[in-house]
């Protein structure tokens, strides 16, 4: 027993629906993990059954050494959760919010006040922390929500669909201060069906299908798997003809596709530009463009989500 | 299975949070003004019937409580469906509300059980109850003091007490009533409808017209 967070064949029934599947999972400390799947593919339930807040149909959890379904004020008193969406009482002060939110942890009121002013700055909302908090917009309330989440001093933050409705701006700092959890030495498990944002923070992805987390790895190691390679390179040239062969010749592609006439993109598991622009020019025709890039978390997802339907 | 840990922490947090709420709410203040206007109109009536009487009954205040005229029902008659009226407005969206508001998620997600969140939100409505019934029943018996200019005897304010007590109690059931409702249907007027169903099936029609117009007025 090596991870802050450790699920076994973790299940959920509602009814009939299954809505985790056997879920298998180890978070080590001070990582960022990051829970990828469409609506409805478990990840709520995930999270609230590693809260305590609802009870596994079989499996085994352990946060922190404790089982939340048995001891769910220990869990609760050192994991911050941010939820889905999150709402604050309208008609209270945000400062009056996260009071609220201190007194149920139990926290003496001067303790309490430092670690609000503390939390409110390190969201930047110390200029607004004696406004209504109904009359804060959306990317206010998640700052707000992940001030929650800081003022316990948590050794693991649970953020819920962190940046949904955010404009990319805003979910770029918020990013920014779920980077900054991480350099606090806490770990950190978020949900998301916004790939490419998750793609810039998390150390491990695990992505759900239907209640299963059907790939679940680095970001390379998830490409290398679905998509045979980690690398695409576009190759524009004059003359086509009589240059497929070659090119899927090269020592490291995996795929070819034609884009459009006199366009190929290959995917490689090596960067072999050079090869490419070699084969190119000794079969005569011109090079007129050569572009690597890395292919995104929404490529392997659609790409691996494609290829699961084919089979159903 | 068995949890570990109080299931009452964080119980003070929450009564006083929804004290605080509940006492400065316009539901509140509409309270207020509905005790006031009651109270009136109880020691009114009842003056008018009493005053021919004063000096030789020993009943005085019982009678100030218990006399009603027409139109105007007598103060423990009115008592009777105003307070399960009160209770249903202060419960009905107590669950339900915080859910549609989504902050339910997040002060369960705190070192607390749900049970303290209920029986804080109970607590925090039967104070407030107390408060208004207690302030309604010094209200009609000061005004019956003035009126009557007949000061009340030691078993009088006993047994004005234990009416008090016993009154609580029956807001109290009300209460619950309204927060089980609220905790079962997502529609604050959903569970709102249900309480005064509720309200009429045991009251009868006569309660029924009024509870519903006012419980609608009360929902903010």
């Amino acid at each position: 027993m090596s991870g802050v967070i450790e699920t076994q064949d973790l299940t959920k029934h509602y009814g009939p629906v299954i809505a985790v599947d056997g879920l298998t999972l180890t978070l080590p400390k001070g990582e960022v993990f990051g829970l990828l799947g469409p609506n409805g593919s478990g990840k709520t339930t995930t999270i609230l059954m590693l809260l305590g807040l609802t009870e596994p149909t079989s499996g085994t959890v352990r946060v922190l050494g404790y089982d939340p379904s048995r001891n769910p004020l220990q869990v609760k008193r050192r994991v911050g959760y941010l939820p889905d969406s999150v709402g604050f009482y309208d008609d209270l002060t945000a400062r009056e919010n996260l009071r609220y939110t201190a007194r149920l942890n139990g926290l003496a009121r001067a303790e309490a006040e430092g670690r609000i002013t503390d939390a409110m700055a390190r969201v930047g909302l110390t200029s607004v922390a004696d406004r209504l908090a109904g009359a804060f917009s959306r990317g206010m309330r998640q700052r707000l929500g992940l001030a929650e989440v800081l003022l316990k001093r948590p050794e693991i933050a649970i953020l819920d669909e962190p940046t949904a409705g955010l404009d990319p701006e805003a979910a770029m700092e918020y990013l920014d201060m779920i980077k900054d959890l991480k350099a606090h030495d806490i770990t950190v498990l978020l949900s998301s069906h916004l790939l490419h944002q998750v793609q810039a923070v998390c150390d491990r992805v695990g992505l759900f299908h239907k209640g299963k987390m059907v790939l679940e790895g680095t970001f390379d190691s998830l490409a290398d798997r679905v998509l045979g390679g980690a690398y695409r390179i576009t190759v524009e040239t004059s003359r086509p003809d009589g240059l497929e062969p070659a090119l899927r010749a090269i020592p490291g592609v995996t795929n070819l596709s034609h884009e459009r006439p006199g366009q190929f993109r290959l995917e490689t598991q090596v960067d072999c530009r050079a090869e490419v622009a070699r084969r190119v020019v000794s079969s005569g025709a011109d090079l007129l463009g050569l572009a690597l890039e890395r292919p995104s978390l929404d490529e392997i997802y659609a790409r691996y989500f494609r290829g699961v339907d084919h089979e159903a | 299975m068995k949890r570990e840990g109080s299931p009452w922490t964080g119980l003070w947090a929450v009564v006083l949070k929804e004290l605080a709420d509940h006492l400065s709410s316009v539901r509140m203040q509409l309270l207020e003004f509905l005790i006031f206007l009651t109270a009136f109109a109880a020691t009114f009536v009842a003056s008018r019937q009493l005053r021919a009487t004063v000096a030789e009954d020993p009943y005085i205040y019982l009678k100030l409580f218990t006399t009603s005229q027409d139109p105007l029902p007598s103060f423990v008659a009115f008592l009777g469906f105003f307070l399960p009226l009160a209770a249903i407005a202060l419960g009905f969206d107590s669950v339900n509300g915080e859910h549609n508001r989504r902050t339910l998620s997040r002060v369960l997600a705190q070192p607390i059980y749900r049970d303290a969140l209920l029986l804080g939100k109970f607590l925090a409505g039967i104070v407030t109850l107390g408060i208004s019934l207690l302030a309604l029943w010094l209200l009609v018996t000061g005004m019956g003091l003035l009126v009557l200019g007949v000061a009340p005897s030691g078993p009088e304010v006993a047994r004005g007490l234990l009416f008090l007590l016993s009154t609580l109690a029956y807001a109290g059931i009300w209460l619950a009533l309204a927060l089980m409702f609220s905790v079962v249907f997502r529609q604050p007027a959903t569970s709102a409808l249900a309480a005064v169903a509720v309200l009429r099936g045991v009251l009868g029609h006569h309660g029924a017209g009024c509870g519903a117009g006012t419980a609608t007025g009360l929902w903010r």
